[in-house]
This record gives structure tokens, sequence and C-alpha cells, in this order.
């Protein structure tokens, strides 16, 4: 890539040279689940029955292409570790985040917990080789309680708990994710130590009863993942403005697949209107964007926010984007050439920058396990050849 | 001998009603003088945020910080609130109220002595 002299000063050096020896952790990852017939082992018999004898299955990877965006545990292996450049993945159930949502509360919790039950087995995530996968545990909404108790269930026992870094939570229909009605699941993940992964279901602006979208209902899919960013951007000020992050003093945020364009304009908007409205919300007791920058991580596609570099510098700099920025969402169909794009778009920012966005941010919003992937890639740092980017 | 800071009679105290600005200018300073039921305070009458007349706001108390979905009201007479976008001053030191912001409005010392009202500069 041909870089505008501004660009190369600002790096420091040329962007090849520079993004050679980086780890990544790639905090959205989406994996799949199979048909329920194959989750029957992981569920009481009786729901195994009850399932069978209604039809019932569990949701479609995609609403709108048929193309597969995740893959078995194999396949995937095969490709990160070939690849020898990712040193971690939270693995996203995004099948589980859907069926987190069936009307059936009872049998949502049943489904969900079978989904995590299968992934933790056919993941691997005990193997402590590389690239270590995480897991970001699916809960339903419906049932914060019943939630909360699975949460602390795999907490209690620690061997059957490793590899477990988040709490998926989609959000249940309106309520948005400052409402106390969350509040028993905050709780628990406090105390386990486990972030909370926000991310779409696929519901959002797709179902009547889904989170809504403003300004009334999109037909087309594209319009649904543009506007899709408000229902990130409308859960952020909701969690800041009801005092989430003052009730749980270490709860923390990870927003995965919303975009992150708008959180730019969104944090100031929040500062803005903090200081002028203050003493409504006297429980907001430091500026939202600071509770955003010690607390919340936003995983982007950096290829996909702009192909021109230059307004990618000028984004990275106006989402303090070592502050703010993780990455997601790497497409291992098409690996090498989804492992360029970042490298060109991380190429074009400072080195501090770059390892923040690439590593210590994900480090610092996933904690407990994924801190030790630095470790294990600092060791690989020092073995030639095996962490070289395009 | 410590050398005093120059101050200007602004009136006698009976000229003051309770919370009611008296404007005084200086050079090219504007400062309001008030009487609350703390005692008199002199501030800057331009808000540091646009730069609003800040003295043509309300004086008042206002809600303290406190936990989620409590609200406790204090700070009563201690405060200013900007007439245009109720940025929250202390009337004792220029400093907003809960940190909102690093821009503080410039506070002076008022005296009261035989009766008469002095601004401190």
């Amino acid at each position: 890539m041909c870089l505008p002299m501004s660009l190369e000063t600002i790096s420091g050096s040329s962007a090849s040279a520079e993004t050679s020896s980086h780890q990544l952790i790639d905090c959205d990852f989406h994996v799949n689940t199979p048909p329920i017939s194959e989750l029957h082992n992981y569920m009481p018999g009786a729901w195994a029955r009850r399932f069978e004898m209604s039809g019932f299955d569990v949701p479609a990877t995609q609403f709108t292409r048929k193309s597969a965006p995740v893959v078995d545990l194999g396949a995937a292996h095969d490709l990160l570790q070939v690849s020898g450049r990712i040193d971690g993945t939270l693995l996203i159930p995004v099948q589980a985040a859907r069926a987190g949502l069936w009307t059936d509360a009872a049998g949502a919790a049943v489904v969900t917990a079978a989904m995590n039950q299968y992934l933790m087995e056919n993941w691997q995530l005990k193997d402590r080789r590389n690239p270590r996968f995480l897991l970001a545990m699916a809960v339903s909404p419906l049932d914060p309680e019943s939630a909360a108790a699975s949460i602390r269930n795999f907490s209690a026992d620690s061997a059957e708990s490793e590899g477990i870094a988040a709490v998926l939570l989609p959000q249940a229909g309106s309520i948005l994710l400052g409402n106390n009605y969350y509040y028993p699941i905050y709780d628990a993940a406090s105390d386990v130590g486990l972030p909370i992964v926000f991310h779409p279901s696929g519901a959002e602006g797709s179902y009547l009863g889904g989170p809504p979208l403003a300004g009334g209902i999109p037909r087309t899919s594209p319009e649904r993942r543009v506007l899709r960013g408000q229902v990130a951007e409308a859960n952020l000020w909701s969690l800041i403005f009801r005092g989430v992050f003052e009730r749980f003093p270490t709860i923390r945020f990870l927003f995965g697949d919303w975009g992150a364009s708008w959180v730019v304009s969104a944090l100031w908007r929040m500062d803005l209107e903090w200081r002028d409205f203050r003493y409504e919300v006297p429980w907001v007791k430091v500026a939202p964007s600071e509770y955003v920058y010690e607390r919340a991580r936003f995983a982007i596609h950096p290829w996909e926010e702009t192909e021109d570099v230059e307004q990618f510098w000028n984004f990275a700099k106006l989402m303090q984007a070592e502050r703010t920025l993780v990455l997601g969402g790497l497409d291992v169909n098409n690996l090498e050439s989804s492992l360029h794009s970042v490298s060109e778009a991380l190429g074009l920012l400072p080195a501090d920058m770059r390892k923040r966005i690439a590593l210590e941010s994900a480090q610092e919003i996933l904690g407990g396990e994924a801190s030790s992937i630095e470790a294990k890639g600092q060791r690989r740092e020092g073995n030639a050849g095996t962490t070289k980017l395009p | 001998m410590t050398q005093q800071r120059p101050r200007y009679e602004v009136g006698s105290v009976d000229d003051f009603e309770l919370r009611k600005f008296t404007i005084v200018k200086i050079g090219n300073r504007s400062i309001g003088i008030v009487k609350t039921n703390g005692g008199f305070y002199g501030i800057a009458n331009r808000c540091p945020h646009q730069g609003a007349p800040l003295c043509e706001g309300e004086i008042t108390g206002t809600m303290l910080p406190s936990d989620p979905d409590t609200l406790e009201y204090g700070l009563e007479d201690a405060v200013l609130r900007c007439p245009w976008h109720g940025w929250e001053f202390m009337l004792s030191d220029g400093s907003t109220v809960g940190n909102t912001s690093r821009k503080r409005v410039k506070s002076y010392r008022v005296e009261v002595e035989g009766g008469c009202v002095y601004l401190c500069l």
C-alpha cells in the first residue's frame, strides 16, 4: 500500500516493518452450533424429548446470506494456526443469542445452556495451545435470575469454567441494558469477573417485539445493518445514565459488531448532556466518556470503516482508539485477505495505539484468562518467523 | 507590613436583597455581588462555557452526587445556575458542581465591615 507521507511520519516508519510482530486477539469470532438433535446430550432428557416432539430447532445462522461466516473447530483451528498471527479468539455463539430470545424462557435457557456446553467441549476451551479459544457464554435475558445462576454455576467449578471469558447477553425486547431488570445478571458477572458482551442477535429491527430501530421499521437488510448501531448507542447511554457503572464498580462491556464511528459523536454528546443535566442523574459521578474509556470497548472491522487510509487515521484519533477499540470479525473463510486488511489498517497507526487495539485493550476488557495470552505471544515473538504479518 | 489588596465599597448591607445580584463594573470586568443565607459572595458575571451573563441565573441548591436511583437535595443557596445551559457553579469558589468541567468562574472575596459591603480584588 502506498501511504501518504504524512501517515508514514505518523507511524514512525513504514507500515510493513512496524506490523511484523504484534499479536492479535479477535474479540468477535462467530461460531456455529449444530442442529438440536446433536445437542440432546447437553440437556436434560425430558427437554430433549420435548424439542424432538415439537420439531423445534436452533435458529439459522444468518438472515441475509448463505455463505457461512462460522466454521467448526477443526477448520478454524487449522486456519488460525497456520496463519500464525492470531493468539486468541473470543467465540460468539450468535445462534445462542437468538435462541435466548424465544418466548419460552425455560426452553430458551435449556437450549442456550446446551449450546454453551457443546461449545465448551467441542472447541477445546481448556486446551491452552495457540490460538486460544475463549467463549462468550450465552445467557437468555428472559429470566435474569436463571441467567445469573448459570453464570455463577460455571464459575463455581473452575475446571469446568476454564475458557469462559465473557457473558453474551442479548437485549430483551425493548428493555435497554441500563434497566434494573438485568441487574441480577450484572451482579453475577461482577462476582465472577466476566465482562458482558453485547452483540446483535439478529432480532434488532427484524421482528416486531425485538429491539426497535429509531424512526420506524426498516424493510431491508442493508437498512437494518446500517441502522443497528442505534441499538448499541441507545444501550450505551442507558447503561451510563441509569448508573450501571456506578452500581457495579467492576462491570465491563464489550460491544461487538455494531460499528464504531458512531461512538465518537455519542461520547461528545453524552458528556455535553451530562454537563447540562447532571442534576437529573446525580449518580453519574464522572463524565460519561470516562466510564467508556475505563470499562467499555468496541470491536471493529477497521477495514470496513473506510477505504481511505487517511480517514482511518483521523477516525482512530477521534475515537481515542487506544482506549476504545479492539479487533473483531476476522473472516476465516478469507483469512489471508482479512489479515492483510487488518495489517494495512493497523499499520497506519502509531505503534503504541496499534498494540492497544490488537491486544492490550482486549485483555483489559476480557481480563482473566485472556491476560495469559500476552505471555504466550511474547514467547512466540522470540521465535523468528512465527508471527510475521504480510 | 503586608500590602492590602484593593477593595471597593459596593453598598450597605441593607441595600442587598436576598439572592439578588448587584453588578459592578471594574475596568472591563463585570462582577456580581450577592447576599444569600450563607453570606455574601462575589463572582464574575460571565459563564466560562459560552459567555452567558451568569449573574442573571438562579441561586439555588442542587442534587448532590448520590447512589443510583436516589436523589439527595442540598447546597441550598450555595449554587449559581447559568441561565443559558444550566451549568452549576459553587458560589464559594466558582468551581462546577460535580466537577462537570475543569472550567471555573472567577470568584471574589466579599467583606462586610461596619454595615458596608466591600468587593476585594
